[in-house]
C-alpha cells in the first residue's frame, strides 16, 4: 500500500490503517525488539508502540520514513523497559543469567572434537550472540541484518552519524572476538 | 584481517569476489553468526495480539466519545438532583436541649404532652442558666404536682395546652 494513504489514514484514525500498519510493520518491529530485549516483553512493548503511534501520529511529518519512525518508537519503548526491568526485577534478571549460564554449552576447545563437529553447534552460536549487550545486538540487527543505512539508525536511535560508526564498529569487534574466543573464526 | 577492511566488507565497499580465501572464511563465519541473530530476532505476531492491539486502537478511537457521554450524564444528573432536592426540602432547625429530652421521653403520653409544656416554658424563660439542673428541678415539680394531687402546690399549669 502506498505510504502516503497510510499515513493519512493513520492520522485520520481509521482502524483499518492500523490493520494494515500492524500485517506490515507488526513482525519487523517485534524482531527489532526481540533483538533488543530477548523473549520477554515482545507483545507488550509492540502493543505501546502501536498506542503511542495512535497518539503521537499527528506529529509525525514525514521528514523520515515511517519504518524509521516506527522503529525509533520501538527503541524507545524497549529503552523504558529495560529501565522497568532493571529497577523492578533484579532478581528476575539474576535469575536470567543464570539460566544463561547453565543452558551455556563450553566451547569446543579440542582439535579432535573440531574435527567431528567441524562447526561449532547453532545453539552456542546463538548463545555468542546473546552475550553481546542489547545495543551492540541492536546495531548489528539494523545494520547487517536489516541493512539500514547509517543515517537512518542515526535517525531510529537519536544519535549523530559518527557515533553510530564507531558504536557499530565496537560491536563489530565485540561479535568478532566472541566468535574468536569459541575458535569459530580467526 | 584488518579491523578497516573488515568493516568495509561488511559495508559491501569492497565487493565479495575481490576478496581473499581467508578473508572469505572469516567472513563466513561471521555471516553465521548474524544468521544466529537472524534467528533470534525472528518474530510472527499472533492474531491474538493483532485483536488486542486493534482493541486498544478502538479504544482508544472511542474514548473521547466516552469521556464526553461520562460528562453529560453526569451533568444531567446533578441538574435533577439540584431541582429535585430544591422543591422538596423541609428544613428542620435544631431546638434547645430541653426540648430535646423531652422528645426522647416519648411524645404519645399525656404526662410527657404536659412536661414537654412545661419544659419549653421553662426553657424560655431559663435559657442561659443551668440548664441541667433547672430542669431536675422542674421535672420533679411536675411529676410531684401530678402524683399528689391533693398536696396544694403553688405551680400553675393553667398554661397546659391540649392542642399543641
Amino acid at each position: 500500500m502506498d505510504e502516503k494513504k497510510l499515513i493519512d489514514g493513520l492520522k485520520k484514525k481509521k482502524v483499518w490503517a492500523y490493520e494494515v500498519l500492524y500485517d506490515e510493520y507488526a513482525p519487523r518491529l517485534g524482531s527489532v525488539v526481540k533483538s533488543y530485549l530477548g523473549y520477554d516483553d515482545v507483545e507488550d512493548v509492540i502493543q505501546e508502540v502501536f498506542i503511542k503511534v495512535f497518539k503521537n501520529v499527528k506529529k509525525f511529518r514525514g521528514d523520515a520514513k515511517l519504518s524509521t519512525w516506527l522503529y525509533r518508537i520501538a527503541v524507545n519503548v524497549c529503552k523504558d523497559t529495560l529501565v522497568k526491568r532493571k529497577r523492578n526485577n533484579e532478581f528476575l534478571t539474576d535469575f536470567r543469567e543464570s539460566e544463561d549460564k547453565v543452558t551455556f554449552e563450553p566451547p569446543a576447545t579440542t582439535n579432535v572434537f573440531r574435527e567431528v563437529m567441524d562447526e561449532i553447534s547453532f545453539e552456542e552460536l546463538m548463545s555468542v550472540v546473546a552475550k553481546l549487550a542489547e545495543d551492540d545486538r541492536l546495531l548489528i540487527k539494523l545494520r547487517d541484518i536489516d541493512d539500514l543505512s547509517y543515517e537512518e539508525i542515526a535517525d531510529i536511535l537519536d544519535k549523530p552519524v559518527g557515533t553510530v560508526k564507531s558504536r557499530l564498529h565496537y560491536a563489530r569487534k565485540r561479535l568478532k572476538e566472541l566468535l574468536e574466543e569459541v575458535g569459530y573464526i580467526g | 584481517m584488518d579491523e578497516e577492511r573488515f568493516v568495509r566488507i561488511l559495508d559491501r565497499e569492497i565487493p565479495f569476489d575481490k576478496l581473499r580465501v581467508d578473508e572469505k572464511k572469516e567472513l563466513k563465519g561471521y555471516v553465521k553468526a548474524l544468521g544466529a541473530l537472524k534467528e533470534i530476532c525472528c518474530y510472527r505476531p499472533s492474531d491474538e495480539l493483532k485483536k488486542r492491539t486493534l482493541s486498544n486502537v478502538r479504544k482508544l478511537k472511542s474514548r473521547p466519545y466516552r469521556i464526553l457521554g461520562t460528562v453529560a450524564a453526569c451533568l444531567v444528573l446533578g441538574i435533577f438532583s439540584v431541582s429535585f432536592f430544591t422543591g422538596n426540602t423541609i428544613l428542620i432547625k435544631k431546638k434547645g436541649e430541653l426540648y430535646q429530652l423531652a422528645n426522647v421521653l416519648g411524645s404519645s403520653s399525656t404526662l410527657n404532652e404536659r412536661l414537654r409544656v412545661n419544659l419549653n416554658a421553662f426553657a424560655q424563660d431559663e435559657v442561659e442558666g443551668n440548664d441541667l439542673v433547672m430542669m431536675e428541678k422542674e421535672m420533679e415539680r411536675s411529676l410531684g404536682f401530678l402524683s399528689e394531687s391533693a398536696v396544694e402546690s403553688d405551680f400553675e399549669i393553667s398554661g397546659i395546652s391540649t392542642t399543641y
